[in-house]
């Protein structure tokens, strides 16, 4: 296991940060607990908010996951609202709809399509154009006994929306991963949306067993009212892919871990924050590539930062695949 | 006919959206998912004469009002109702507070005592919350009506008083500020604690505190009231029991406790300590009005030496041992 060097990526006056993305050399830093994005320069100081709390539109109400698309238009998610606001480089709102059911991740595609991880509109993901018009689904709905076999049986129906939550990553030729949430799995999907491979991150599978049977307890566990109220450990804490075709996919029990995939799903390494006290989750790339994006907290301590994780290769030159 | 009816019932055409934003390039449909049963914002709030269980009559005067539903002893609802005092102390006659509490009105009078209700509390039996405002099995909603009646947000999940604070500062001030939030105390070692006023609940007389000779004071903040304070009274008490009369510490209660709820704690608990209720919010843990109601930890020990603080720690850490958690943690995450 390869250490990462960490850095402190310190905002102030944010509340928690739940994910930092990088573009055009500002952060765009979402407070969900806020209602809003902050907006910050190179020194990391705000320097604007897009959104406040509110119900209209270019407000927010625990905005819960945003995107960029390549022409930096930001894409924030309400999950609880159930609905997708675009904003332009300028802050303005340019779309706003409202989807069926709840989501949980957003990303956006080449096409400026918007993939949403929502189990509970029947499929894995679901794609929409900025209109709000579903053009598509994809990805079967996973069981526990999908993953685990035989023993996870009875727990199907009832974990039948909760084990499908995933947070969602999109290549340059708009292949999609997926990684679940309650499970230590990864999906790669093409562009049409079929599933290309699945892999599993080592050594976890066991005890997110031992959790679901009640033999183990979980260090982090996560719940959605909608998904019947029930409780799943916290394991698939966020997936991002860069520009030279690595997948990073962390993943958490009771330590914090990321993979380097290649696209073919190779296992390339795995790493550890040098300081292994931190739990992180939303990973997110710089833009040169060089470093991941980490809010997240250390231990108990409730103080909530980002952290600046350095990779160890150097960062590429942008290309297609 | 038939078409031009199903023109009028289709969804909000976005024209005026369109207007109004000078220009979008792409709109959906603004239509809510059909499932939102509670009054949704744009609605218009129209609700008959009804009474409180002071049996005041609410005649829904004009002015921003903030409507509160809420379980009456749910410790998240006594929360964010005891954050309305400190609403209302900030913004005064510009909002207006009501409280509806499912039930019987034995029920919603406990809820009263509890969260000290200045404004007024109405007990619903189900039939007023459903017709008025559309709840339906909810354990909490929460609803903002301007003056003129519309509703203007609304939310079937359990507010934050941070949330409350920020939705009264936009609609009533348009300006929302953002608190520095940090989960420390604002007291620090070798800080002057400033004297401020108490009252002594065993001689009822008024003093000014602390005195130069104070060497120790437990703070009981109000971020939970009775749903611990009985139990960390009696933690305390086992402290107390070992150690001698003139070596206890000072006993510091928020003034948010109802004095109703802070009598029964403290006649059950059988304490020696000075008992000292504090005249308003203790400065450095609960003085802030946008600290969101957030404090480390409901109980905070000070070492004090000519009133400057010269240690302050949470509870677990001074009596070493973890306090038993009470009652079920609001930590589902929805998002």
């Amino acid at each position: 296991m390869t250490p990462l060097p960490t850095s402190l990526f310190r905002v102030a006056n944010a509340r928690f940060p739940e994910k930092v993305l990088e573009f055009g050399g500002r952060y765009f830093a979402l407070e969900s607990s806020n209602h809003r994005v902050l907006v910050l320069n190179r020194a990391k100081t705000p320097v604007g908010q897009i959104g406040r709390i509110g119900d209209g539109v270019g407000e927010f109400y625990y905005p819960s996951d945003i995107a960029i698309d390549r022409q930096g238009n930001l894409y924030v998610l309400e999950a609880r609202k159930k609905r997708v606001q675009v904003f332009d480089q300028d802050a303005k709102v340019r779309s706003s709809f409202y989807v069926e059911t709840q989501p949980y991740g957003i990303v956006v595609n080449s096409k400026q399509e918007i993939l949403l991880g929502m189990p509970l509109g029947g499929a894995l993901v679901s794609v929409y154009a900025r209109d709000g018009h579903r053009l598509r689904s994809f990805g079967n709905l996973r069981t526990m006994s999908d993953f685990y076999g035989a023993p996870l049986r009875t727990l199907d129906k009832g974990y039948r929306v909760a084990i499908n939550r995933v947070s969602l990553a999109v290549a340059n030729d708009d292949s999609v991963f997926t990684a679940f949430v309650g499970s230590p799995f990864t999906d790669k999907f093409d562009p049409d949306g079929h599933r290309v491979w699945e892999r599993e991150f080592p050594a976890i599978g066991a005890r997110v067993v031992g959790a679901y049977t009640k033999t183990q307890k979980s260090p982090h566990l996560m719940t959605w009212p909608t998904d019947g109220g029930v409780s799943i450990p916290f394991v698939g804490t966020g997936i991002a892919v860069d520009n030279c075709g690595r997948l990073f996919w962390s993943v958490q029990w009771d330590g914090a871990w990321i993979g380097e995939y290649d696209l073919a799903g190779n296992f390339v390494h795995a790493f550890e924050p040098s300081d292994r006290a931190i739990f992180f989750r939303n990973i997110t790339l710089s833009e040169d590539g060089g470093f991941l994006l980490a809010p997240g907290f250390i231990n108990a301590d409730a103080v909530h930062n980002t952290y600046l994780l350095r990779l160890p290769n150097p960062p590429c030159n942008e290309k297609t695949f | 006919m038939a078409q031009r009816a199903s023109l009028l019932l289709r969804p909000i055409v976005l024209i005026s959206l369109s207007l109004s934003l000078g220009g979008i390039w792409l709109v959906g449909s603004l239509r809510r998912p059909s499932h939102h049963s509670i009054l949704q914002p744009g609605a218009h709030f129209s609700p008959r004469s009804t009474k409180s269980i002071r049996d005041e009559t609410i005649t829904w005067a004009r002015n921003w009002t903030l409507i509160l539903y809420s379980q009456p002893l749910s410790r998240h609802g006594l929360k964010v109702g005891r954050y309305c005092a400190t609403l209302l102390d900030h913004f005064r006659e510009r909002l207006t507070v009501v409280s509806i509490v499912p039930g019987k009105i034995s029920q919603a009078e406990i809820y009263a005592i509890h969260v000290a209700a200045t404004w007024p509390v109405i007990a619903d039996d189900g039939q007023w919350a459903d017709e008025v405002l559309g709840i339906r099995g909810a354990d909490s909603a929460f609803f903002f009506v301007d003056p003129s009646g519309i509703v203007r947000f609304s939310s079937d999940s359990p507010a934050e008083p941070e949330d409350l604070r920020q939705l009264a500062e936009r609609f009533l001030l348009n300006e929302v500020t953002y608190a520095d939030l940090g989960t420390t105390a604002s007291v620090a070692v070798d800080s002057h604690f400033p004297s401020i006023k108490v009252k002594d609940l065993r001689s009822w007389q008024t003093r000014q505190w602390p005195s130069p000779q104070t060497k120790l004071a437990v703070v009981f903040a109000a971020r939970c009231v009775e749903c611990s304070l009985p139990i960390e009274l009696a933690a305390y008490r086992a402290y107390e029991k070992a150690h001698p009369a003139n070596d206890l510490p000072d006993l510091v209660f928020s003034s948010q406790f109802p004095p109703a709820v802070l009598g029964d704690a403290i006649q059950g608990a059988g304490l020696r300590a000075p008992l000292l209720q504090a005249a308003a919010a203790i400065p450095g843990i609960e003085d802030a009005w946008s600290l969101d109601f957030h404090t480390p930890s409901e109980v905070m020990v000070l070492s004090l030496e000519n009133s400057n603080i010269r240690r302050f720690e949470t509870w677990q850490s001074f009596f070493g041992k973890r306090q038993p958690v009470v009652g079920r943690s609001d930590t589902a995450v929805d998002r």
